[in-house]
């Protein structure tokens, strides 16, 4: 089964259980958590169910394209149910085996790893799922998000496309991965990890990024200030990422990593206090 | 004889939640039992990642009960006349008897009147399902999961309650009671049902869950014999922590290339045990390029589970080769400069500030020739490998990454080892540092922590400790008692405050507090090892923060701890100290002895005195107790031969002024009358 037959398999499924397939967020983010789909989501008060592939960029995991295992991006596939199906756990172990996955014949564990995004205010209970000791999945019950208890707990699936796809095809060099219609993983992306890889370490331009960082937290504030939710949110991930290239640039000390985090943190529970005390709980998306 | 099985189906549980959980209700539910008097001959818990079990064998029964209700004072209840007052009608009426039915009992401040209500036999069906309710929302897991107004480790999927074979009503986090469970979640995912607990570990057995942990680790350890053969058997933590993952266990084992052999065994075992569960075997001579795991999967033929554990290891493997050959090249003198930005603590600053710390107790330790010069290197060495990769990836190999790195680049053994062991010991029953280099770093280390939480303002809470303090000042006491260091902890702690003080205003009562801290920790220590409390606080209170020499006393008067010996020489102190008391330090005369029994008890207590000087310098307590105890005989010969208070001032001063010695002599281990309670 190539990458692309993987989530079309999973996008299927996830249909069949009643979830509304949503396209990739068009803004670079750390994981599929961040995109509003889902953490502007869970804060209201609707009956939720999303599914949807989103590329994540983490840009201190680049190895310029030399680690068989580590990419500066690389796909999630995010599955959002509120309130958590009582039988959750059953429709996860249907999706694996909806993906050819024979469940008998492996060691399939669930392992205490209570998710957290600082930057969010957000955390839950959960595991990391094995497969044969391969970290395939991040399944959570989240309990905050912008530092709000959530009264309807929803449950986040976090499927590794990659990780997955090297189970599948019992290979260990991501760049050998077939993708589909005669590509290979590293045929598509290779020259991508290379260059960001490049770029993330040595090339960005930190006293930018600074300046990027400071305007895009001010312009947040400014719209929030206006009502403007969703455009003011758009600017949280901007600099969340932007902090991320600090990060990978070496430009953030230990003890100043705390306070942008804090920073941005900030503004994400600010909005998740105006979602939260709308009418009903509601903004129009 | 009949029974009660309980069973909670959760979706899963952490092993680090299942221990302290089931040892919880255990222990709850034997208090609750023998508080009820319900008879019972067996009561057990068991844990898997997917059920909390309880099952309790025996009658059940109780027998009837009574209240005790105590009413009014006896001199209020009734009038000069001996008529009841209002106070005593009242009470009488409330509990709808006559006042002639109340009786009398005493209490501390007097006689009240009381009444017994007499109770009817409580029915286990009737009261424990409730109590087990409760008890289960109060289990104290480190952190639970919120769902629907509930609270547990994780959500709770069902419950079983059966009694005698009956149904039991229940509920509890928001399900009624049935008697049917579920299997294996993928290798028998259908309901079982139980008719008793027999029939409930069988059902589920056949649905490949082995409910009993104890049967779960032999099954592991059958598993071994034919797996690990030849190979040392893992220790007790990897064996509980596979025990408690799986609900059905079946040991593998793997490979992986000879080439990541060139990693230190330390860094395979962090990569293969913490994040996969898996344990690196050794041979006589070491580290192998092999390794076991457990999987929870009942099949004979694992073959794709072990390929595929293989293909992880090897990619972690790889990662960690990719680390190691970057930091081992990086000098800890350079990384060090970074830690100025690694924050330690809020209010006193960076990690390069905390080794400027341990730099200085280091060379204070050195100075007074305690440990080797390379103790101060280390000091300022030790915390460099916080900004390495492999500590970034590996948080646990702290300490370990410095001193591999040291090692590596061909520094001292002494100084790459104290770097190494620094951290130990990280918790109960962990191994001491090997070398004194090492448990010197350790304590200063643990000190410096500990000076600067009191020091911000932190103290730990009855539930939490989130900085450690408690650990600290436990390693500190088994430095000092295990490692038998010899130094005087009370300066050094001097030291540490000292040090602080250049950076921070420090309240004044701060030594005592830390001292305090301490002394109680070592107090609960000593307690934990079995020792009577009355003979802890005695040493505890004679030696202060000179530790080893307490615990040293402590375990000379274990060998004694039931003797008559001990008892002679508690009641012997007791007579000479109620005879000393209050008297001002009488010269004695010895050429005035007119008897016996004075030359002897003083021939004794100079011999015993001269040689009690060697024994405590060679921290000999045992001999010195010996040379005590046989004094005792002598001094009692003296007592019922002679009047201490004799009418000759002289004479009586002579005396007085001879047990005043032999008080001075006893003193020198205890003030033994400090043993018992009048």
């Amino acid at each position: 089964m190539s990458i692309q037959d993987l989530i079309f398999s999973l996008q299927r499924f996830w249909a069949e259980q009643g979830c509304f397939i949503a396209q990739p967020y068009d803004l670079e983010v750390g994981a599929g958590t961040m995109t509003p789909d889902t953490f502007i989501r869970v804060l209201q008060e609707e009956e939720l169910k999303v599914a949807y592939v989103q590329p994540s960029r983490r840009p201190a995991d680049g190895r310029y394209g030399e680690n068989p295992h580590r990419v500066a991006k690389h796909y999630q596939f995010q599955v959002i149910m509120k309130p958590a199906p009582e039988d959750i756990i059953n429709i996860y172990l249907r999706s694996l085996e909806a993906i050819g996955i024979e469940l008998t014949s492996h060691d399939l564990r669930f392992a205490e790893d209570d998710w957290e995004a600082p930057t969010l205010g957000a955390w839950g209970i959960g595991w990391q799922i094995l497969l044969d000791g391969l970290e395939i999945t991040q399944f959570t019950y989240f309990q905050q998000a912008g530092g709000r208890d959530l009264r309807v707990v929803p449950v986040e699936i976090t499927y590794g496309i990659e990780r997955l796809e090297m189970f599948l095809e019992e290979k260990d060099n991501i760049y050998e991965l077939d993708w589909g219609g005669g590509k290979t993983y590293g045929e598509l992306r290779l020259q991508e990890e290379k260059e960001f890889s490049k770029y993330n370490f040595e090339e960005a331009d930190r006293e930018m990024l600074f300046r990027l960082f400071e305007m895009f937290e001010e312009e947040a504030g400014r719209l929030l200030e206006k009502g403007l939710i969703l455009p003011a949110y758009d600017h949280v991930l901007k600099c969340s990422h932007t902090f991320n290239l600090l990060d990978s640039r070496g430009a953030i000390s230990v003890g100043e990593r705390t306070k942008f985090i804090l920073r941005i943190r900030d503004i994400a529970c600010k909005i998740a206090e105006k979602i939260t005390e709308g009418k009903d709980g509601r903004v129009s998306l | 004889m009949g029974e009660f099985l309980f069973e909670a189906l959760v979706e899963d549980m952490p092993v680090s939640h299942q221990k302290a959980a089931r040892e919880f209700l255990a222990e709850k539910i034997e208090e609750f039992l023998k508080e009820h008097r319900f008879s019972y001959d067996k009561l057990e818990v068991f844990s898997t990642p997917r059920r909390l079990t309880v099952a309790i064998y025996g009658e059940l029964s109780a027998p009837p009960g009574e209240e005790l209700v105590v009413g009014p004072p006896v001199n209020l209840s009734f009038d000069e006349e001996g008529n009841p007052t209002p106070a005593a009608l009242g009470f009488a009426r409330r509990l709808g008897v006559e006042v002639e039915e109340l009786e009398r009992i005493e209490k501390e401040k007097g006689e009240y009147l009381a009444y017994r209500i007499k109770k009817e036999a409580p029915s286990f069906r009737e009261v424990f399902p409730p109590f087990l309710s409760e008890l289960l929302a109060r289990i104290p897991f480190p952190k639970t999961m919120r769902w629907d107004g509930h609270r547990f480790s994780r959500r709770v999927k069902s419950i079983l309650a059966l009694m005698d074979g009956q149904e039991v009503e229940m509920e509890a986090f928001g399900f009624r009671a049935t008697r049917i469970t579920k299997g294996h979640r993928i290798f028998a995912p259908i309901f079982v049902q139980a008719s008793s607990v027999g029939d409930y570990l069988q059902g589920l057995k056949d649905a490949f869950v082995v409910v009993k942990n104890e049967e779960r680790l032999e099954m592991i350890a059958r598993g071994l014999e034919v797996e690990a053969q030849g190979y040392q058997p893992p220790p007790g933590r990897v064996l509980e922590f596979w025990r408690d993952s799986v609900e059905y266990p079946n040991v593998f084992s793997g490979s992986f290339p000879e080439k990541y052999m060139e990693l230190p065994p330390e860094i395979i075992t962090s990569s293969l045990e913490e994040e996969m569960g898996l344990y690196l075997l050794r041979n006589e001579d070491g580290p192998v390029n092999r390794f076991i795991g457990v999987a929870d999967n009942p099949n004979s033929d694992l073959s794709k589970v072990i390929a595929g554990n293989e293909r992880v290891v090897k990619a972690k493997l790889e990662d960690a080769l990719y680390f190691w050959r970057k930091d081992r090249e990086k000098s800890l003198e350079v990384l060090r400069q970074e830690l100025e930005n690694v924050l330690y603590n809020d209010v006193v600053g960076s990690y390069l500030k905390k080794t400027q710390r341990l730099e200085s107790l280091a060379k204070g330790l050195i100075s007074s020739a305690l440990a080797d010069p390379i103790l101060k290197e280390a000091a300022s060495l030790c915390k460099s490998d916080l900004v390495t990769e492999l500590v970034g990836e590996f948080p646990s190999l702290q300490g370990v990454a410095g001193g591999l790195i040291l090692r590596h680049q061909g520094k001292p053994e002494k100084l790459w080892r104290a770097v190494y062991d620094h951290y130990k010991p990280g918790g109960t029953g962990e191994e001491l540092p090997s070398t004194t280099e090492g448990k010197l770093l350790s304590l200063i280390d643990k000190l410096d922590h500990l000076v600067v939480a009191f020091a911000t303002g932190y103290r730990p809470s009855g539930s939490g400790d989130p900085l450690g303090v408690r650990r600290a000042a436990l390693g500190i006491i088994r430095l000092l008692v295990e490692g038998n260091l010899q130094l005087d902890l009370s300066g050094l702690i001097d030291a540490a405050i000292g040090l602080l003080a250049e950076e921070i205003t420090l309240t004044s009562n701060l030594k005592d507090e830390i001292e305090e801290f301490i002394l109680k920790r070592a107090e609960q220590k000593f307690s934990s090892e079995g020792y009577p409390i009355q003979h802890i606080r005695a040493v505890l209170e004679a030696e202060g923060l000179r530790l080893p020499v307490a615990y040293s006393k402590l375990k000379a008067l274990e060998r004694i701890k039931d003797s008559e010996a001990l008892t002679a020489l508690i009641q012997t102190h007791r007579r000479i100290k109620n005879i000393t008391l209050g008297q001002e330090p009488k010269k004695l005369a010895p050429e005035r002895f007119s008897s016996p029994y004075e030359k002897n008890l003083l021939e004794i207590l100079t011999t015993v005195d001269s040689a009690s000087q060697v024994f405590i310098e060679k921290m000999d307590y045992l001999s010195l107790l010996d040379g005590l105890l046989s004094v005792v005989p002598f001094i009692n010969d003296l007592f019922e031969n002679l009047m201490i208070m004799d009418k000759d001032q002289e004479v009586r001063e002579n005396r007085i002024a001879l047990l005043q010695m032999a008080d001075e002599v006893l003193s020198r281990f205890i003030d033994f009358t400090r043993l018992q309670e009048p």
